[in-house]
């Protein structure tokens, strides 16, 4: 992962193993990995911003998140983390965000996570030229898909995030004739995916389902070499979800 | 641990202020989620005419909450079920049972939560057939064949301990009922033709407890906690007109102390550190009265498996406010450090402190 464990845990010098306030006692836990949290002092980086500043805890992965990263909200460590990821993999940069505790488990924000992570990804990979302006223009895009449009307009904000990515990265518009098949097709293909998955939504499923059915698409139909390393399943966000689809669900494994 | 399946309680409590059966019954299914408390059935009766109604069930009444003539609108801790109206021909009872004991006894098809009510319900329908009259349980009351409703309940829950909280119409004043309730609701004497001894009816339910679970009541009154905790939710919920008018009660930790949440980041940041080790020392002399939860970003409710999460963190969640002290339910200090003369006073007196929530909603509108 690009910005995912650039510290290297081993040169670090670990202070304790937890942090004792007065009495309160706390044990803390990486949020990327799960394993215990260790108080430091040393130089740090960001695994979602890629920020260096003096430390306070990490884990013996080399997970570390600045404290402005801790207190962000969805959008802003959505926009963050994709303006310093070198990561090429959209399901990885996907599941990294969608660990943070500023994502929820269902709601909007996974529709931009799907957008900004096959954005980012197309941008490592470099045969495209991508900036701020693309990354702008889809999130003004997918405003417009707010909470729980699958079940109100028949439409998930995942779907809607790859026919947007789509359009920018073909220059798309309504009179456009190719570029605006393209567009269409593949929001098509994903919506009939996550159609098949039933319900109760779920906002991970779609966003698995999208990024997927995108690396193909793009890889097939325009030729991009965009990849993913590695799937899904089993599904880490399972057991946080009470509607889970559980095993209805492909990426579902106990 | 005195909460096990063969401990059964029928609690011997009277009053005459149905304001003070709510907070015993509130108190006692505190009490069995902290495992202080066996199961139990309490059975309490009011001489003035009273509705009880909970936060989601305003709409079946023909009044804003309050009185109405003589009648009182009074707000249970429910969280569904029916709106009821209760006067001296009424038996109203609360049950404060852990949920998980009913599983062996359900039979057929599984319904979460309907199941429980339906079974329990069951009991008070066959003191209700003991007398000659027909009727069905449905998961939310008792209905005769005919669907005239002759029972209500509105449950409530903490993790997987269920307070039921009903009345029976025995000999209930039906004129003075239609006045203010929307639905049509009948009575024991009323489908049978003559006047019913309450006490007919309830041993009956008695009988049908002991004998379908196997136990047998221990007749004793609340323990000490049980009444502590009791006056408590009295004076600080159950009689002030706040709580029955507008919903707004002091989110107090299980035990009844004052309740200081503190919403952090996860791991906490330089500034959540501060605000927890202030929390600490200005709590440290009051820690009796006190209970300091800190709740950590994203860890979910999972993290203190037995305490309350106070529902404003779901809020403070989605707008980031971070870090947070929420008192009794309240938000008192967001995004800053407070001035610890400031927050020990807003710890000790809550209600000088308001609730800054809204301002910071606004707030954060603003700026996205």
């Amino acid at each position: 992962m690009g910005n995912d464990n650039q510290n290297d845990f081993k040169k670090t010098e670990v202070l304790s193993e937890s942090i004792t306030i007065d009495g309160f006692e706390e044990e803390y836990f990486c949020i990327i990995c799960g394993k215990p949290l260790l108080v430091t002092s040393v130089e740090s980086i960001c695994s979602y911003c890629g920020k260096s500043e003096k430390g306070d805890y990490i884990c013996v992965d080399g997970h570390y998140i600045c404290e402005e990263c801790r207190v962000a909200s969805g959008e802003e460590i959505i926009r963050k983390t994709c303006e310093a990821s070198q990561e090429k993999d959209p399901l990885q940069i996907a599941i990294l965000l969608m660990k943070h505790p500023a994502i929820l488990m269902h709601g909007p924000e996974n529709h931009l996570i799907t957008a900004y992570s096959i954005l980012t990804a197309l941008r490592n990979i470099g045969n495209l030229s991508i900036g701020k302006r693309e990354f702008e223009r889809v999130a003004n895009r997918l405003k417009r898909a707010s909470q729980g449009i699958c079940g109100s307009w028949g439409v998930c904000g995942c779907a809607i995030a790859v026919g947007a990515v789509t359009s920018i990265i073909t220059g798309a518009n309504y009179l456009s004739d190719r570029e605006r098949s393209l567009a269409l097709e593949i929001s098509s293909k994903i919506l009939g995916e996550i159609a098949r998955l039933g319900g109760p939504r779920c906002c991970k499923a779609s966003t698995f389902i999208a990024i997927k059915l995108a690396v193909e698409f793009f890889n097939h139909k325009l030729g991009i070499p965009i990849f993913i390393s590695k799937d899904p399943r089993p599904c880490i966000f399972s057991k946080f979800n009470i509607e889970c689809l559980k095993r209805r669900c492909p990426n579902y494994g106990e | 641990m005195v909460n096990n399946e063969n401990n059964w309680r029928l609690l011997q409590y009277e009053t005459s202020d149905p304001k003070m059966s709510l907070a015993v019954s509130e108190a006692i299914f505190r009490c069995n989620r902290a495992g202080l408390s066996p199961n139990t059935i309490y059975f309490w009766k009011t001489s003035n005419p009273i509705i009880l109604f909970y936060s989601g069930s305003k709409h079946e009444i023909s009044s804003e909450p309050g009185k109405v003539g003589e009648i009182e609108l009074l707000r249970t801790c429910g969280v569904a079920g029916n709106n009821q109206f209760c006067d001296a021909g009424n038996i109203n009872f609360s049950i404060a049972m852990n949920s998980k004991f009913l599983i062996p006894f359900l039979e057929g098809e599984y319904q979460p939560l309907l199941s429980e009510y339906k079974f329990l319900l069951n009991f008070f329908a066959e003191g209700i057939r003991g007398v000659g009259l027909k009727v069905k349980e449905e998961p939310y009351g008792i209905f005769t064949i005919e669907g005239r409703e002759i029972a209500s309940i509105q449950p409530a829950w903490i993790k997987d301990i269920l307070l039921l909280q009903g009345t029976i119409y025995i000999n209930t004043n039906l004129e003075n009922l239609n006045k203010v309730l929307k639905r049509e609701v009948t009575s024991v004497s009323k489908e049978i033709g003559k006047t019913i001894k309450p006490q007919e009816i309830l041993v009956r339910i008695g009988n049908e407890f002991e004998k379908k679970l196997n136990m047998s009541f221990k007749k004793e009154g609340p323990i000490e906690t049980e009444q502590r905790l009791a006056e408590k939710l009295y004076n600080k919920k159950y009689n002030t007109e706040k709580w029955h008018k507008e919903g707004k009660a002091p989110f107090l930790a299980l035990m009844g102390e004052t309740l200081v949440a503190l919403y952090v980041a996860n791991p906490p940041t330089s500034k959540c550190r501060q605000l927890i080790e202030m929390v600490k020392r200005v709590t440290n002399k009051i820690m009796d009265e006190v209970k300091v939860i800190v709740w950590r970003r994203g860890a979910g409710v999972e993290q203190h498996p037995s305490e309350l999460m106070p529902p404003v963190i779901v809020t403070l969640s989605k707008a980031h406010i971070i870090p947070a002290v929420i008192i009794n339910g309240e938000v008192k200090f967001a995004l800053e450090i407070p001035q610890e003369d400031d927050l020990r006073e807003a710890i000790y007196n809550p209600d000088k402190y308001p609730d800054i929530l809204g301002s910071l909603l606004k707030i954060r509108s603003k700026i996205s």
